[in-house]
C-alpha cells in the first residue's frame, strides 16, 4: 500500500485531518508542525531557520526572490524551498540552484494553490513548472507536490494532485509518496538521537 | 447503425467514479459545465478531443454528490489533473476527487 503525504496544508484543524484521511492521505501536517518561513534579506532568513529548525518537523521557505531561493536551496536546513516562481516571470530556479539543491536535499514545492487562475494565468505558471520538474529530473533534485490547502475544498486527493504533475510528463507519485516520506523519516532521524549534521551519522563512543 | 468496431482497432475506455464537495447545492448541469470549463481550460479543444470524455448522467447521485465520467484509457491521467484543477461549483467553491476507477462501469458500484 502505498504511503502519501502532503507536508504543506496552510489549515490544519481536526476537520481538515479527518477529510485528508478519507482523501487518502496517510498523514499530513495536520499531524505535526510544519513551519513556513519567509523573509527580507538572506540575514534575516538565516535568523529564522536558526531559531525554527530545532522545533519545526518540517522546515519550508515560501520562495520567490531569486537571491534568496539560491541561498535557501544552499542550506540544508530548509527541508522544501516551496513556489519558487511566485511573482516572477522566471520559473525561479536555475540548474545552479537546482544542483545545490539536490546536494542539500532540499525540496523544490509545487504548491497547486498557484494554479488558481486570476493570480497568474495558469499557462504561465505551468510553464515554469514544467522548466522546473525538467531540472529536477536532471539533477535528482528532490520535489514535493501539495493542496497548500486553506480549507476543506482546497483539499485533493494524492493521485489527483499526482496527475497535475504526471499530465506535464513527470513522475508525480514521487511528489506525494517517496519525497515528502524522505523528509519526515529524516526529520525522525534528527529528533530522535540528538542533533545530527545531514551526512554524518551519530556513532558509538568517541 | 453505425458497427462495433474490431478490439484490436476499438479505444479502450477508462470510467472514474468521482466525488463532488461542495457547500452549494449543485445540479447534475452545474457539475457537467465545471468539469468541461476546467477540462478545456487546462487541456485545449485538441486535447480533451483526444480525452474523448462523457459524464454519465443516469450514474449521477445527487444525494451522495458522486457521479461516473468515461474517459480514453491514455487521457486518464490528464483528466485526473483536469478534475483536480476544479474549484467551484455552480458558483460556489468547491472540489472533486477521483475516487475509483475501472475499465468496466459495473465494477466502480
Amino acid at each position: 500500500m502505498t504511503e502519501f503525504y502532503d507536508l504543506c496544508l496552510r489549515e490544519t484543524s481536526e476537520e481538515m485531518e479527518q477529510l485528508a484521511e478519507e482523501l487518502g492521505w496517510t498523514a499530513t501536517n495536520c499531524g505535526f508542525d510544519t513551519v513556513f518561513l519567509e523573509a527580507d534579506d538572506w540575514g534575516e532568513l538565516k535568523r529564522k531557520i536558526g531559531e525554527a529548525r530545532s522545533d519545526a518537523d518540517v522546515l519550508v521557505f515560501r520562495g520567490g526572490d531569486e537571491e534568496l531561493n539560491r541561498k535557501a536551496a544552499g542550506d540544508s536546513r530548509i527541508d522544501i524551498l516551496l513556489h519558487p516562481e511566485r511573482g516572477r516571470k522566471d520559473s525561479g530556479i536555475d540548474h545552479v540552484v537546482a544542483e545545490k539543491a539536490a546536494e542539500n536535499r532540499v525540496a523544490i514545492g509545487f504548491d497547486l494553490q498557484r494554479l488558481r487562475t486570476g493570480q497568474k494565468k495558469q499557462s504561465h505558471v505551468l510553464k515554469h513548472w514544467r522548466r522546473n520538474l525538467k531540472l529536477c529530473d536532471k539533477y535528482d533534485t528532490p520535489y514535493i507536490v501539495t493542496s497548500g490547502a486553506r480549507d476543506r475544498f482546497d483539499l485533493r486527493a494524492p493521485r489527483d494532485l499526482a496527475a497535475v504533475i504526471g499530465s506535464l510528463g513527470y513522475k508525480g507519485s514521487k511528489g506525494v509518496s517517496k519525497y515528502p516520506e524522505q523528509i519526515l523519516t529524516r526529520t525522525e532521524e534528527v529528533q530522535d538521537d540528538g542533533f545530527v549534521r545531514p551526512g554524518v551519522e551519530k556513532g558509538g563512543e568517541g | 447503425m453505425m458497427k462495433r468496431l474490431p478490439p484490436a482497432i476499438k479505444e479502450k475506455e477508462r470510467y472514474l467514479k468521482f466525488r463532488v464537495r461542495t457547500d452549494g447545492d449543485p445540479g447534475f448541469g452545474d457539475v457537467v459545465d465545471a468539469i468541461w470549463d476546467s477540462a478545456l481550460d487546462y487541456l485545449g479543444s485538441k486535447n480533451v478531443s483526444e480525452a474523448d470524455f462523457w459524464i454519465v448522467k443516469n450514474r449521477f447521485d445527487s444525494d451522495e454528490m458522486t457521479g461516473v465520467l468515461k474517459v480514453n484509457r491514455d487521457s486518464e491521467q490528464d483528466m485526473r489533473a483536469a478534475l483536480a484543477l476544479v474549484d467551484t461549483v455552480g458558483g460556489d467553491k468547491g472540489s472533486i476527487s477521483v475516487e475509483k476507477t475501472s475499465g468496466s462501469i459495473k465494477k466502480l458500484d
